[in-house]
């Protein structure tokens, strides 16, 4: 930091007096060796010529102080200055372009949804809860945009028409089928004018919400020709392929940061220290939250490491029952679910049977079973899952996971078998209970496709359903918030029994939170089709939902004890699917894969090692074979007595065999040669580019450069270079001799030489009469030398009597201009710590010498 | 908020804006936090007085922070290391703890608030202090020793990646990249 500070003053000789103090300040207290990478780094970058807003950018985004950046940013401006003289325009105009979107970032903050609120409630409860707030918010502007879009093609539209009273299209299929007239009655009681808007009947069926009010209206002038089915249906088609869209750019945004950020398992300690402390915590007791929260993790953690070596040492017996114990969880978790599903189903038709049956509350009631048969089965099946969770003794990971699967098949499937229900009820297929009790139903199947005389618009009653389920949803909400949630705090705040304490505050779960949004918007999807109102009532819905839930966050809540990963999270409950992401390692260069291929390398290592000694041994073999043949040679000479014995013992050699599997194997073919094959073919294939490796290759360095210290390198750079010198020396050597036994120059100069010699004799010849003339003139040069050795030396003896007395104190060592890092007149206090440096080094010299 | 706004100046506002990461309304509510801190006197001159430690601490977003006294070291120019902040220094910390600042300025900072002894590397004792710091001084919430230890040598066998027994910062720097949640969670708002 010091130096690139200084080499910064040394540029601005002109820097005001204040400013050259607050650096001179600034670069004494951060002589930490450390962070001076990174800031001449940037130093060096911004040195490069770029744009203004380039430059301001980066100033702003490097860790220095708020002094340091301003000296650089005024001779930055003064330097943008001189460049652009006269005003160029692009100089302006990419001025006022970066004045105009911070203006309008500034108005966007200011006017989007909840902003305030959402940073609050980011900065209280940290940003996994925040996550799900900013889905809401997303999910409440999506519906927006919907109804404006099926409010601008349909409903103004028909509306229009209505009233104008145009004539309808022509129909088509039987006159039968298209009656439909529901109850326009006179009065109501205003109880059931309440129960009607409940149950979408009544005033609400024959009204613009559902499906049924609207006219098959088409509007033929001569300039304009409107017709509003086409206009329904495109709009539909649209509104999906909108939605569509908008989930998979959220979802990509989402994926991308979990593709990039690759697996979350990797370095899971060091993110829980690094980066799990939440800044925006506020207040001692959501600080101690937190602080248990962390300890808690660590300790799981470390706990679960412990339990997996201890799985590893499990018996047979303790797996078999834990194995078996859990398929059997499995399928009770299963059973729940089917039976869940078919209570729904159950339900469904029930309360479509009793519909017109009776009347009043009941009638609400039954109207409103599928919907409180699904809420309840989604509120009691997880809360039983979690107690299977206990007995299956998964890891914790696992449990999450698996519990969130669970519970997304149950809500989503759950709505599917509502539709179906509905789909066998409406067709009289699938029913065949239903069929054989009332005959004439039959009838009216065959007759329209569907169930008339029930259903008089199918469309409309599928709506309805839809709408229920939404009003349901948010009145439950309402209640639990209500009912549920306020008391619940209250009795855990004010009374202080142990029961209390155990219950404790409620916990925001951003996990079932977030997947009752999911819900509430594939009821959406669902119905929009049926009910075109449904994305405006779902709007006013969420905006109800995120008012509840953040004064619940904000007056009931405590953080999570287990917090959830946003970003991850978003996408993942988009996808509506499991969060495979964190489960995938997306980059090769991981730990299992670099421990196989250095097990790979030490294997190959071996091999070889193993053939060298195959080698050594079958020469030495050799060897000792050719030894005795000629030992045995010269015992035939020397006497027949030896003979019967010599083959005795060759036999006996023949015989005796110590190991049988190597002599085996290596009779098995010619092992180095079909190595050697087989090297040659991968060369090849790699060459061609058909066997392509990951990685470094075989033999070739482990750790690839950018892992390595420099320490490291270093040493490696200077064994290489050892190494590489041996050899290299050897090999020229050897090339020289070569060369030059063969080159004609040496020839050449071997018959110059000759020449040479001759012409050398003559000029000594010549030498020596001169020097007879001029013998003085040397003596007196010697002499000369003397003398200026003598005085150099005593100048220098002189020197260090000055140094010792002092006298040498005012005198200064005249400095080379480029040496000096800095204008000393600036930094008057790092130019004297300078001198004496180089004061210091001065004597070390004179001294040495 | 009127006279804070004409105090501050139009020049330095928009020198602030230009050299940190936040918004108007984020200066000018910043210098209003600050100024309630300073005596009344000190009020006039602004960037010549420092705010010592125990008062910028009495704010409620660091009161509870339990890296408190390492954030107001880490950004503190003072020479006499005590930790006291001018308002500039005050505008750098919030900057650095914005909405909009970058990743890579973010984890530099964490990096320099997590080295304790400030030598430049994460060794085994900051990370000690670091790791007591997130679970709280209190027994029942203090790892064991030997947790310690193995928690330790766990967090240097992911992220030292040159095994030289530290982690330096742009080991740092990879860890924390790998974490998109870092740049939400490291995030103080006035």
């Amino acid at each position: 930091m010091a130096s690139g500070q200084q080499r910064q003053g040394s540029g601005n000789g002109y820097l005001t007096d204040q400013e050259s103090l607050r650096l001179r300040r600034v670069s004494s207290r951060m002589s930490s060796p450390i962070y001076h990478d990174v800031n001449r780094s940037t130093s060096s970058a911004e040195e490069d010529d770029k744009g203004g807003s380039e430059l301001n950018r980066e100033l702003r985004s490097t860790p220095w102080h708020m002094a340091q950046k301003r000296t650089k940013w005024l001779e930055q401006q003064k330097q943008v200055r001189a460049q652009f003289s006269g005003g160029s325009w692009k100089h302006k105009r990419t001025k006022y372009v970066r004045q105009f979107k911070s203006n309008v970032r500034e108005l966007l903050y200011f006017f989007s949804l909840w902003g305030k609120s959402l940073q609050k409630i980011g900065g209280n409860f940290g940003g996994g809860v925040q996550s799900y707030f900013f889905f809401l918010r997303f999910l409440v502007v999506l519906n927006f945009v919907s109804f404006l879009l099926i409010g601008g093609f349909v409903l103004i539209p028909s509306i229009v028409f209505r009233s104008e009273g145009s004539n309808l299209a022509r129909n088509t299929g039987e006159e039968e089928c298209l009656k439909y007239n529901p109850n326009p009655e006179g009065l109501v009681v205003f109880y059931e004018f309440f129960l009607h808007l409940l149950s979408g009947t009544g005033f609400m069926e024959y009204s613009y919400m559902f499906y049924g009010y609207y006219n098959n209206t088409m509007v033929e002038d001569r300039s304009l020709s409107y017709n509003i089915p086409l206009a329904y249906l495109f709009t539909a088609v649209f509104y999906f392929a909108f939605c569509l869209i908008c989930i998979i750019v959220r979802m990509g945004k989402a994926a991308r940061v979990a593709v990039t950020t690759g697996g979350s398992d990797v370095s899971n300690y060091s993110r829980i220290v690094f980066t799990g402390w939440d800044y925006g915590c506020l207040g001692s007791k959501a600080t101690n939250l937190k602080q248990r929260n962390i300890y808690y993790r660590l300790q799981v953690d470390l706990e679960e490491e412990r339990l997996k070596m201890h799985a590893a040492s499990l018996t047979l017996c303790n797996k078999v029952t834990l194995y078996s114990l859990r398929v059997l969880m499995f399928f009770v978790a299963v059973g729940l679910i089917v039976a869940t599903f078919f209570a729904i189903a159950t339900a469904t038709t029930f309360s479509q049977e009793q519909n017109s049956n009776v009347q009043g509350m009941l009638a609400l009631f039954y109207e409103y079973l599928p919907s409180i048969v699904i809420t309840a089965g989604n509120f009691l099946v997880p809360l039983l899952c979690d107690q299977l969770a206990l007995i299956e003794k998964y890891s914790p990971s696992a449990t999450v996971v698996l519990a969130l699967l669970r519970a997304v098949i149950l809500r989503l499937v759950s709505l599917a078998i509502l539709l179906y229900t509905l789909w066998g009820q409406i067709t009289c297929h699938g029913n065949t209970y239903y069929r054989n009790i009332t005959e004439s139903n039959t009838t009216d199947c065959d007759l329209c496709q569907y169930n008339h005389s029930a259903y008089p618009c199918w469309e409309t009653n599928v709506g309805q359903e839809m709408y229920k389920l939404t009003l349901f949803d948010l009145l439950v909400n309402i209640a639990i918030l209500v009912l549920v949630e306020f008391p619940r705090r209250m009795v855990v705040d004010n009374w202080s029994c142990k029961l209390s304490q155990w219950v404790g505050r409620q916990e925001f779960g951003v996990p079932s939170n977030v997947l009752g949004l999911v819900y509430g918007q594939t009821v959406v999807w669902t119905g929009a089709l049926f009910c075109p109102l449904l994305p405006l009532i779902n709007t006013v819905k969420f905006v109800i939902i995120f008012y509840c839930k953040k004064i619940t966050l904000f007056n009931n809540c405590r953080p999570a004890l287990r917090t959830f990963r946003s970003t991850t999270s978003t996408f993942f409950f988009l996808a509506a699917t499991m969060n495979i992401l964190p489960k995938k390692s997306w980059h090769v260069r991981n730990k299992d894969n670099v421990a196989r291929v250095r097990r790979d390398e030490a294997q190959a290592a071996e091999e070889e090692r193993e053939a060298k000694r195959r080698v050594e041994r079958a020469e030495q073999e050799a060897r000792t074979e050719y030894l005795r043949r000629k030992a045995r040679a010269a015992l035939q000479s020397a006497g027949v007595k030896g003979d019967d014995d010599g083959e005795q013992s060759g036999a006996s050699l023949e015989h005796l065999n110590l190991f049988p599997l190597e002599d085996s194997s290596e009779k098995k073919g010619n092992e180095e040669y079909l190595r050697e094959k087989k090297e040659e073919k991968e060369k090849q294939e790699r060459a061609i580019g058909l066997l392509v490796s990951l990685g470094p290759q075989p033999g070739s360095e482990v750790t690839p450069w950018y892992m390595k210290s420099s320490a490291e390198q270093e040493e490696e750079r200077k064994e290489k270079e050892k190494r590489k010198g041996i050899s290299e020396e050897e090999k020229e050597k050897k090339d020289r001799r070569l060369k030059d036994s063969l080159d004609p120059l040496k020839d050449m100069k071997k018959a110059m030489g000759v020449y040479e010699r001759r012409e050398q004799k003559k000029k000594e010849k010549r030498n020596k009469e001169e020097k007879k003339s001029t013998g003085e003139s040397s003596i007196e040069r010697l002499r000369a030398e003397r003398l200026q050795r003598e005085v150099e030396e005593r100048r220098r003896a002189q020197a260090v009597l000055d140094q010792r007395s002092g006298k040498r104190k005012g005198a200064h060592r005249e400095m080379d201009e480029r040496e000096r890092p800095y204008n000393s007149a600036f930094f008057p206090e790092l130019a004297r710590k300078r001198q004496r440096r180089d004061r210091e080094s001065w004597r070390d010299e004179i001294l040495k010498s | 908020m009127g006279t804070t706004a004409s105090q501050l100046g139009k020049d330095s506002l928009s020198e602030y804006q230009e050299l940190t990461f936040l918004t108007k309304q984020e200066i000018l509510l910043a210098h209003k936090r600050f100024t309630e801190l300073q005596n009344r006197d000190e009020r006039n001159h602004l960037n010549a007085t420092r705010v010592p430690m125990e008062k910028i601490l009495t704010l409620p977003e660091l009161k509870s922070n339990p890296f408190r006294k390492r954030i107001c070291h880490v950004f503190s120019t003072s020479e006499a290391k005590d930790g006291s902040l001018t308002f500039e220094d005050f505008l750098d910390l919030l900057s650095a703890f914005s909405d909009s600042a970058t990743l890579e300025i973010k984890s530099h900072y964490a990096f320099r608030i997590f080295d304790f002894d400030d030598d430049g590397t994460l060794d085994c004792g900051d990370l000690e202090k670091l790791v007591n710091c997130l679970t709280g001084e209190t027994d029942d919430t203090r790892l064991t020793s030997e947790e310690m230890r193995q928690l330790i040598s766990n967090i240097l066998e992911e992220s030292d990646i040159d095994k030289d027994g530290t982690v330096n910062l742009s080991e740092f720097q990879h860890v924390i990249s790998r974490s998109p949640d870092f740049v939400s969670s490291f995030k103080i708002v006035l």
